[in-house]
């Protein structure tokens, strides 16, 4: 599909595919919105979509959320590019700035999940190899997790401490200065 | 239809994608996250980590500056403006020698009585002694600077590796100006490239700025500069945009050309030095800023002075009659680093951290 010419090019924008979560639930989506995913676009590339793509590692809650995220910032892509040979440089400096504006408030907006669903997003970014969520989603939990202690952080994402307390005690004798 | 791979270890490759995103400015977080759990632990105690750590941030952060503690900028110390492990003293006499050049992870110390000079890599703890020249350098009036020498490396972590430095002379009887390039793989001083002065003009020992392989050096009476190149082995003199009273501190920019930094009352002003669209260099002068908007004005005194320049974290170190101050160029944010004022240079001290990295060897003062 789409080898030449514009028409096919659009046909191959508008093409859709369908997403399946663990809980066979279906998502139909853009393939613009779905190549956000480097794991889906292979697949597209490959030829192995049709009849839908099965992701047995994301629920149908965060693929959601996932969708909510590729779609939000497949069109800001699609703008931009489409504004860079219609306005003046002055002009798309400011197209592009209220772009990035809004993409930085629709992410803020974004992250306010509990850490679990946080947790999930991230797994879900990194299992379908999606930059800008993956790198959305970790800084948010490496932000958070600065000047707290072990304990702190543990508390705060339900981590098992599983080292013995001879390590943990050594680890601390010999790092005595981070704690001060 | 194939379903999709099976993602490889996903918990850990989550995890680390989060440990990557700690701050590299703050040493004390990444321990701290080490001791969270095994897991933590051991990704945080891989040199792979690391390595990746260090791409991903890309610039290493300043962990504290170089002054001197005693007189005519003899006696070296080191003071951190972040939490870190105690330092060791090194096991060399610093005290003789004068603190000139900090830069790419190495120190460079001079001792005017031999005329030698020591390149120390305090992470490393190694320390190399240059080979003496033939004949000496004018002892009153040089500078020198060192910098890393291997080729395509992005400076994250190159200790160890081969280096150059570049020192540099002025004759007063002469008027001529000299530079010679030692190089730690050959062992070696170079043949000097010089240049004509003139009277009453000579290099000050202020840190050079290295913008691509050029270096530039402050020269006395501040209204030109001297260039040096590497690749030509050839120096010359650019214009200054300004005489400052106090001395100005060059600086790469963030767009990879010459800056210069003057400080006139209470105002700091930043030069660029541009390509015009003849062709022509000339100075613009970029940013102004005013100190009595960030710093509470009864802590500035008479003649508040910048002292200092990280590139790549765009930190400037200010002097003034009550202490030190750090001011991040970006957000414009103010920290008092040190009571203490009795010195003229700081020379930033820009190195990655990460738990796997041994103690700094290096005279500190913890508490100014």
């Amino acid at each position: 599909m789409a080898s030449a010419g514009s028409g096919d090019e659009k046909a191959a924008a508008a093409a859709m595919i369908t997403l399946i979560s663990s809980d066979n639930e279906k998502f139909e989506v853009t393939e613009a919105t779905a190549t956000l995913s480097q794991t889906i676009r292979h697949m597209i590339e490959d030829g192995c979509t049709d009849g839908g793509v099965p992701l047995p590692n994301v629920t149908s809650k965060i693929l959601a959320r996932v969708i909510e995220y590729c779609k939000k910032h497949a069109t800001a892509a699609a703008g931009e590019e489409g504004s860079s040979s219609s306005f003046s440089d002055a002009a798309f400096l400011e197209v592009d700035r209220a772009f990035l504006e809004e993409l930085e408030e629709f992410d803020d907006a974004f992250l306010e999940v509990d850490r679990a669903t946080l947790f999930d997003l991230i797994l879900a970014a990194n299992y379908l190899d999606i930059k800008g969520l993956l790198n959305l989603t970790c800084q948010k939990v490496a932000d958070s997790v600065k000047g707290k202690t072990p304990e702190q952080i543990r508390e705060m994402y339900n981590i098992v401490n599983d080292l013995t307390p001879e390590e943990e005690a050594e680890i601390r004798r010999e790092t005595q200065w981070a704690f001060e | 239809m194939a379903p999709p791979p099976p993602p490889p270890e996903l918990i850990d490759d989550a995890v680390a994608e989060i440990l990557l995103r700690l701050p590299p400015d703050e040493p004390a977080g990444l321990v701290r996250a080490s001791l969270v759990c095994k897991l933590w632990r051991r990704l945080l105690a891989d040199p792979a980590f690391s390595r990746r750590y260090r791409e991903f941030h890309r610039t290493p952060p300043l962990l504290g500056y170089l002054r001197s503690s005693g007189h005519g900028e003899y006696m070296p110390c080191f003071v951190p403006t972040t939490a870190l492990p105690c330092p060791q003293q090194p096991n060399f006499n610093y005290n003789n020698w004068l603190l000139i050049d900090c830069r790419h992870g190495r120190i460079l110390l001079y001792r005017t009585d031999k005329n030698s000079l020591l390149v120390w890599d305090p992470l490393s703890g190694r320390q190399w002694r240059l080979r003496d020249r033939k004949f000496p350098f004018c002892p009153n009036f040089n500078t020198a600077t060192v910098l890393c020498a291997a080729d395509g490396c992005n400076h994250l972590d190159c200790h160890g590796g081969p280096f150059l430095v570049v020192f540099v002379d002025s004759d007063d009887m002469s008027e001529v100006t000299r530079a010679w390039v030692y190089s730690s793989v050959d062992d070696a001083w170079s043949e000097p490239a010089s240049v004509q002065v003139g009277i009453d003009s000579y290099v000050l020992r202020a840190r050079a700025a290295l913008v691509g392989d050029e270096m530039y050096f402050v020269l006395a009476l501040g209204a030109r500069i001297l260039k040096y190149e590497l690749g030509k082995n050839c120096l010359a003199l650019i214009d200054s945009p300004h005489v400052y009273q106090q001395l100005p501190v060059l600086m790469p920019t963030a767009d990879g050309l010459l800056g210069l930094i003057g400080t006139e009352g209470s105002s700091i002003h930043f030069w660029s030095r541009k390509v015009n669209p003849n062709g022509v260099a000339v100075w613009v002068q970029t940013r102004v800023i005013e100190l009595e908007k960030l710093i509470p004005s009864d802590n500035l005194c008479s003649q508040p002075r910048v002292i200092g320049f990280a590139e790549g974290v765009g930190v400037i170190f200010l002097r003034t009659d009550v202490g030190i101050f750090t001011i991040e160029l970006k957000s414009e944010r103010v920290r008092k680093v040190s009571k203490c004022a009795d010195f003229y240079k700081a020379l930033p001290f820009m190195s990655f951290y990460t738990p796997d990295c041994g103690r700094l060897l290096i005279p500190a003062r913890l508490t100014e």
